[in-house]
Order: C-alpha cells, then structure tokens, then sequence
C-alpha cells in the first residue's frame, strides 16, 4: 500500500503543482473493527453470569470484530467527482477514514496515489484554551508544515474565516458559528490532489455560507479527484459525476449520479 | 512501522519531519498544567523545594543525618524519580489524549509517547535548577567539575524513560486497567529504590542482591556521584542501565510494530 501524504499548504500555483499521479484503488479491501476485549466478556457480564443472569448476546457480540468495509472493489481515477452514499453504518466515513490511511485494512489491496486532504469532523483537533491564531499553527503543524510555511499563509486564513479580535482570544470563548467557521477557514487551507469530504457544508450564518461554498468549489476544482460522504441528494447530484451505494461495508451499485440517487430514493422511500 | 532497519529508519525520518508538532503538543502539556495558576511554572521549583523541606524535616531524626547533608539527597533523588514515574504516568496518556488527532491524521504513533518523554525531560530540567539554587543556598560546596557528568547521566535517563513512555501508553490504551494499578507497583518501586531513604539500607544482605541489578538504584547512583559526592559514576552503572533501556526499546519496537495501525480501534 502506498502511505498517502497529508496535505500540505502549498505556495506554487495550481497548475504545476500535481505532476505526480492521482489515483484510489481498492482490490477486494476488508476493514475489520474490532468490536473490543470488553464486549465480549467483562469481570461484570461475568459476575452477572455467576449469580444466573442470562447476558443477551446477539449475532453482532459473538464476532470479534465487524466487517466495516467487505470486498470492496473500485477505482478512482484523476478528474473524478465521486460520492458516496448509504444508510447509517453503511461504511462510508470508513471508506474515507481507509483511503486517509487512517483504518488499516485487514484483506485486499489499497492504492493511494497524490496528496490527501481530509475534511473530516472539521472541528476536532482545536484546543480551547489556545486562541485562534495558535490553533491554526497547531493544525499546519499536524499536517506536518514547517512554522514559517504557516506564518506566510496565517493572514489569509484569519481573513477568511473573519471573526475580528475574537482570533486573538481562546477558541474556548467562540461562538459555536465563530468555531465552524475557524475550523472551516483552517481545513480548507491545506491543498491536496485527493479531496475527501465528510458532510462539511453548511458552515455559519448566511453570508459565510456563500463564501464557503465558494471556497469548497474552488478546492474541488483544483482536486484531482473530489471522494465526497453525503446525505443530500441535490448537492451530490450537483457536484458529483458518479455514485457510489454502500450498504453494510459492500459495494452495493456504482454508477453516473443520477440513475444511482434515483434507484436509491426509491429504495428509501 | 515496517519491518527491518530501513523500515525503522523511514519511521524516525517521517517522526522528524513532525518534530515542530511533537514540541508543540509538550509545550501545550505544560502550558495547560499551569493554566490559571498564578505562580505558573514557578511550581516546577517551589514543589520539590517544599516537599524536601517537609521529607526532610521527618527523615532527618530516622537516619540521623545533618539536615543540609539529607534534603540536598532526597531533592537529587526526587526529581530523577519525578522523570521516572511521569514516564509511567504521563506516557500512559499519550494515545488517550491524542484522541482528536490520531483519529484525524495519519502521523507515526510514537511521536506521541515520546512528547510526554520531552513534557518529562523539560519538566526534569526546570526541577533541576531549583536543585541548583538550593544547593547554591544549603550546601555550596558540592559544587565541582564532576557535575560534567550530569550529561552522559541526563542522556541515559532520557533513553532509559523513552521506551517506559511507549510501553505505557500501548498497554494503557488497549488495557485502562494499567493506569488504575500503575500507582501501585510505583509505589513498590519507591520503596525498592534508594529516591528517599538512605542508600546504605539497600546494600544490606537482603535487598543487596535487588539492588545490583535496580536500574532506579543505578540511576540514582549516577547522579547523586558526581553531585553530592564529588566522584567519577561507576562504568558498571552505566552498563546496568543501559541493558536495562535497550531491553525496554526492543519491548517498545515489539509492541509498537504489532499496535501502531491498531491504536486508532481502540478509543
């Protein structure tokens, strides 16, 4: 497996920035989630068991683990606008998680070529008694910049996510819109080829929606490829040229984004 | 971590290139121990100080020693027992507290143990100068050039409480019992060690045997030498402690290469 670097701030312009390739494979890929040592048998469902408690054990506690991605085979290629869609628990921030190289995979092959940029759970990773300006330091440093890479470009992001003195105040002190759109402004600094994103629209009030939509279509025409987790239908109909239907860790169907959302709105409906 | 030695070196060079993130996160660590503190890292001095003052003000009376002569041991004692413990019990939070990262990028996992390892050893060394300054007050004359050896035994410290660190925080994140009976077999530990009580307690018949081979007794043996008695550390000490470090580091390699892609499972 190749290892995917995270994204980096990048200073050169986009058009001879990615000469390197931009490409996801999956070969028959298994990701297995270990369901824990406790579930299993703690000193307590013991105990309970001793004085003739019956534990309820389902299919799901007799396994060791849950097969949160199962044979999953599929190939992403450079100026794809792909996204994923499923029930709840389907597998589709795993399959994000997977290509982030942040679940090891348990059977198969993965390849991943170019750089990664997440778009995860954007608030995660602040620190609250640090303020604004340390905790954009802090994420360019766990994207591994060097501090005088994130010096030059911290301006832009305190301009872009535009919330006054409060940059220079502990994030602990934020509105909960301020912390969306510090965490927005933050991730969406890093440039990657692969952009993965996992429901992060609809950040703040009204008019920094507008710029951020703004700014996510920006990052998604300057991906190499888009991998994009979402439950609205019109966005992924909007951006997205093919779909794909995950149903409990399998590849349930693969194909051009309306035939897909059509066949899987009438399933739910 | 891949197998082999350019395996392991890959993994030092990708943990290099964070080192700017690793230093962070041990600043913020002492930053939040401080947070709201009114004396801040003041404390890092005035602790050891005071519970030396008080040790020593009991213990004086059992080992009847001069008051100077015991609390100058028991500072030098405590603050190398302080590194070691928080090897223990700060290296067994690294990947519990890393939660927000380990879940989001992918860095080499043994950055993490080994910030709360830098956390220790800037923490040992702000404690070591409050040692310096009572010193300079209580007892001026152990002052000499042997303090030079305080390098070779700072070094070996660190690479002694690196692997520590490690071991702790994958046992701890697969297992919370570890933190909760941690204390104890410290404590043990304390009790094993000459940090408080006097070193000539350890070579008595029974425990002599024990302390031959005590990497802590070794440990303190080497700093207390050159700072208190004014002599050259024993090679043989060095030795000990670092058959015992390189034991640990292989223990840490093992247990790392078979847990660094499975720690992200078990939050």
């Amino acid at each position: 497996m190749v290892t995917p670097l995270p994204a980096r701030l990048s200073t050169r312009p986009v058009e001879n920035r990615r000469e390197q390739g931009c490409l996801i494979r999956f070969e028959n890929v298994g990701l297995h989630y270990p369901v824990g040592p406790f579930v299993k048998g703690s000193i307590k469902s013991n105990l309970f068991r001793v004085f003739g408690h019956k534990p309820l054990e389902t299919e799901q506690e007799k396994r060791d683990y849950v097969k949160a991605l199962d044979g999953l085979s599929l190939s992403i290629g450079r100026g794809e606008r792909i996204g994923i869609i499923g029930r709840n628990g389907a597998g589709k921030s795993t399959a994000l998680l997977t290509i982030a190289g942040i679940y090891p995979i348990a059977e198969g092959t993965l390849t991943v070529e170019g750089r990664i940029q997440g778009l995860f759970n954007i608030g995660l990773g602040f620190e609250p008694d640090a303020t604004g300006r340390e905790n954009i330091l802090y994420r360019g440093l766990a994207m591994g910049n060097a501090p005088s890479e994130i010096a030059a470009r911290i301006e832009e992001i305190v301009a872009f996510a535009d919330i006054g003195s409060f940059i220079d105040l502990p994030v602990r002190t934020y509105s909960s819109g301020m912390y969306v759109r510090l965490a927005f402004a933050i991730s969406t600094y890093m440039e990657g080829d692969i952009l993965l994103i996992d429901e992060v629209f609809g950040a703040g009030d009204a008019t920094f929606q507008k710029r951020a939509r703004a700014r996510m279509q920006n990052l998604m025409e300057n991906a190499g490829i888009v991998v994009m987790v979402s439950h609205d239908m019109d966005l992924l109909y909007e951006t997205c040229s093919r779909i794909l239907w995950l149903e409990r860790g399998q590849l349930l169907a693969d194909g051009d984004a309306a035939s897909i959302i059509d066949r899987y709105l009438t399933v739910a409906a | 971590m891949s197998h082999g030695f350019s395996g392991l070196v890959l993994y030092a060079k990708r943990l290099f290139r964070y080192r700017h993130f690793w230093a962070h996160l041990a600043l913020s660590d002492l930053r939040a121990r401080f947070r709201r503190s009114y004396l801040g890292i003041l404390w890092l001095i005035l602790q050891p100080l005071l519970l030396t003052i008080i040790m020593a003000a009991v213990f004086v009376f059992i080992f009847r020693q001069t008051f100077a002569d015991y609390s100058i041991y028991i500072f030098s004692g405590m603050i190398a027992w302080n590194f070691i413990t928080g090897c223990f019990l700060i290296g067994a939070m690294s990947f519990i507290g890393a939660e927000s990262y380990v879940r989001q990028v992918r860095l080499p996992m043994m950055g993490y143990p080994l910030k709360s390892v830098l956390y220790c050893c800037i923490v040992f060394l702000l404690e070591f100068c409050g040692f310096v300054l009572y010193a300079l007050i209580f007892k001026p004359a152990i002052f000499s050039w042997y303090w030079v050896f305080l390098i070779p035994f700072c070094l070996t410290l660190f690479f002694f409480g690196a692997p520590i660190a490690i071991i702790s925080a994958i046992v701890n994140i697969k297992l919370r019992d570890y933190q909760q009976s941690i204390g104890i077999g410290l404590q043990m530990l304390w009790y094993l060690s000459p940090v408080f009580i006097m070193r000539s307690v350890f070579d008595h018949p029974g425990l002599k045997g024990w302390t031959a081979i005590n990497p802590i007794a070794a440990l303190m043996d080497m700093l207390r030498a050159p700072v208190i008695e004014g002599a050259v550390p024993s090679l043989t000490l060095y030795a000990l402690v670092i058959v015992w470090a390189l034991g640990l580091w292989a223990a840490a390699l093992f247990m790392l290469l078979r847990n660094e892609r499975k720690i992200v499972f078990y939050y």
